[in-house]
């Protein structure tokens, strides 16, 4: 199990009827990345989030997870390795916050009993995602902020085990949707912490702010082409938004390792 | 409303064991509990056992032979239906999913029937008691085949499309019933009465070998199905959501499918169709004690049987000495249920809760 990368990306391609989706990609993310993909609507970013976390495979090329093919995984193995929050996830029936957030340790035991080392991690999560007041709620009957951080909570309880961070993978498609500003730097406290741990993470933000702020590598997507892909503050300059969004953005240096992204003046 | 599971379970039990016996004793031939240990007693080969009279043969036989299995079958039939609709309404993830309404039970139905026109052709090697065997086993196939139709229209993109779902239901239960227009159209008038029993139902063809072949084709896979509420449970977050989780959902489907066209099937087979106690069982059940399957799958099981128990009681009672087709009591009963429920459906979408 040497592998160099985490996860490697061979020449990946996934078609629907003859239009591609996500055409000819290829990369390799690192153990202990901090990873965004950013680009614009229909660029191919949640196609990509669905062939690296293993559901869908691709129409062409190979996706190797820790060496081996993520298709080829046993996929209860795979999801004590790596988990993944899916935008927005309606449930027919009132489950309680609590039940789905216990439902992230299913990968460790099957019959959804917790032992107490289990129960104390998800409260750590009820708390960092200021859940307590909700817990005996149905989940139903929450607002789309609250739904959402039940379901991060559910996502983080999935990942944690006694062996550490390393080697593991959380990805998260557009985790800041219908979130206030503060849940978000709550999110994204607990995101930069888990990764000095160990845990890899590959987030999908539209919030470029977000993304130059926290990640330290950015695949940049469009049209389901990588167009650019490297380190945050490489790939942030002028042209490559230009270039990706189709729009005039500022790109200002706020300090060596930190940019901020500003709309440049716009006459009305 | 919510109550303490061990509570509702308790409160089930003894209502259990009291429909039970209520519907043991009564009839339009009265047994009391005396008669009833004297009977038993002397099946089991005591005869005179604490001083009891033996009671008249005739009790006897009404009891042992036609009020005891209707009473076990009714059981039987009452924990498949409310098995089957909580599983099935998990499967489609939608709580409005009953197996009458879906094509389920209707396919069981239509295989049924098709068996009895073609063994009138084959008659001299289809024997009654060979029927006994052929007629739920095609049943099951013929309600494996429909939840899968049903399944594979309805089912996009990880959601269960409600309209489509319930529009092949449609088809196929207007499928079925032209089969059974049809035979109706030809068919004397004894043989008119027997298919009201298809579409009715009813538990008068009970005997002890019909409880023998149901309690295997319900109990054995009951069993199975315990050990799927909390992948059930898991299962209600999506197809990707749950297989992220390490659930092996085309299994979990199959198992479902499988699972609840045996109990269906079998039904169907030796009872007809009976309605809304595959949908109204589970809908109470979450009502009292929450959604999660580990809970829901035997409170559906245990409250399926008790429906059954009083709607057979009922149907035996209100017109005795005659006897009502069970269907009745349960879709006259199901049908308001429903529509409430439709109701209260639209006001969770009115105001998002």
């Amino acid at each position: 199990m040497g592998s160099k990368y985490l996860l490697e990306i061979e020449s990946v391609s996934y078609k629907v009827n003859d239009s591609f989706i996500n055409d000819g990609i290829s990369l390799n993310i690192n153990y202990g990345d901090l990873v965004s993909i950013v680009g614009p609507n229909g660029s191919g970013k949640s196609t990509l989030v669905r062939l690296i976390s293993g559901d869908v495979a691709p129409t062409a090329g190979n996706i190797l997870f820790l060496n081996k093919s993520i298709n080829n995984w046993d996929i209860n193995s795979l999801a004590k390795k790596r988990a993944v929050l899916s935008q927005s996830m309606p449930l027919s029936f009132p489950f309680s916050v609590f039940d789905i957030i216990t439902m992230g340790r299913f990968p460790y035991n099957k019959e959804g009993k917790l032992n107490s080392e289990e129960m104390d991690h998800c409260y750590f999560l009820i708390e960092t995602f200021d859940l307590k007041n909700l817990i005996y709620r149905t989940y139903t009957s929450l607002s789309g902020g609250e739904q959402q951080r039940v379901q991060l909570a559910r996502s983080f309880a999935q990942i944690w085990n006694d062996d550490g961070y390393d080697k593991k993978l959380i990805i998260l498609d557009e985790p800041t949707n219908n979130l206030d500003i503060k849940h978000q730097l709550a999110l994204f406290d607990l995101i930069v912490k888990l990764n000095k741990k160990g845990l890899t993470v590959i987030i999908v933000l539209h919030d470029l702010n977000h993304a130059i702020f926290y990640s330290k590598t950015t695949i940049m997507l469009k049209d389901g082409k990588l167009k650019y892909y490297g380190s945050t503050l490489d790939t942030f300059n002028e042209n490559n938004l230009q270039n990706i969004f189709d729009v005039n953005l500022q790109v200002h240096s706020v300090n060596d390792n930190h940019k901020t992204v500003v709309l440049k003046d716009r006459s009305y | 409303m919510m109550f303490d599971k061990k509570v509702f379970f308790l409160l089930l039990a003894i209502i259990f064991v009291v429909m039970f016996f209520t519907t043991a004793f009564l009839g339009p031939l009265k047994i009391s509990l005396i008669e009833m240990i004297g009977i038993v007693s002397s099946k089991m080969g005591f005869s005179g056992v604490l001083g009891i009279d033996h009671p008249s043969m005739v009790k006897e036989a009404v009891f042992w032979n036609i009020r005891l299995p209707r009473v076990f079958l009714g059981i039987l039939v009452g924990i498949a239906l409310g098995t089957s609709g909580a599983i099935l309404q998990g499967l489609f993830r939608n709580p409005l999913v009953d197996p009458g309404f879906i094509g389920v039970s209707s396919g069981a139905a239509l295989a049924a029937l098709l068996v009895i026109m073609f063994s009138g052709l084959f008659n001299h090697l289809i024997t009654p008691s060979l029927l006994l065997y052929v007629m739920p086993v095609c049943a099951m196939i013929g309600s494996i085949i429909t939840t899968l139709l049903v399944f594979k229209i309805s089912v996009m993109e990880n959601k269960t499309n409600i309209m489509m779902m319930l529009l092949s239901g449609i088809a196929i239960n207007a499928l079925v019933g032209s089969i059974i227009g049809l035979l109706v159209f030809s068919s004397d008038d004894q043989q008119l009465r027997s298919f009201t029993f298809w579409t009715l139902g009813g538990l008068d063809r009970a005997s002890w070998e019909v409880v023998g072949i149901a309690s295997t084709f319900i109990l054995l896979p009951l069993f199975s199905i315990y050990s799927l509420g909390n992948p059930l449970d898991i299962f209600m977050l999506g197809d990707s959501e749950s297989s992220f989780l390490g659930l092996d959902v085309e299994a979990l489907k199959r198992k479902i499918i499988l699972f609840s066209a045996l109990m269906v099937g079998v039904s169907v087979a030796f009872c007809g169709m009976i309605g809304f106690v595959g949908l109204v069982t589970p809908h109470l059940v979450r009502l009292f004690i929450g959604p999660s399957h580990k809970f829901l799958v035997p409170g559906s099981a245990l409250l399926g049987a008790i429906i059954l128990l009083c709607s057979d009681l009922l149907s035996r009672v209100i017109v005795a000495p005659a006897q009502l087709p069970i269907g009745i009591i349960t879709s006259s009963l199901g049908s308001p249920f429903f529509i409430y429920l439709l109701i209260s459906q639209k006001k969770k979408v009115k105001y998002g809760f």
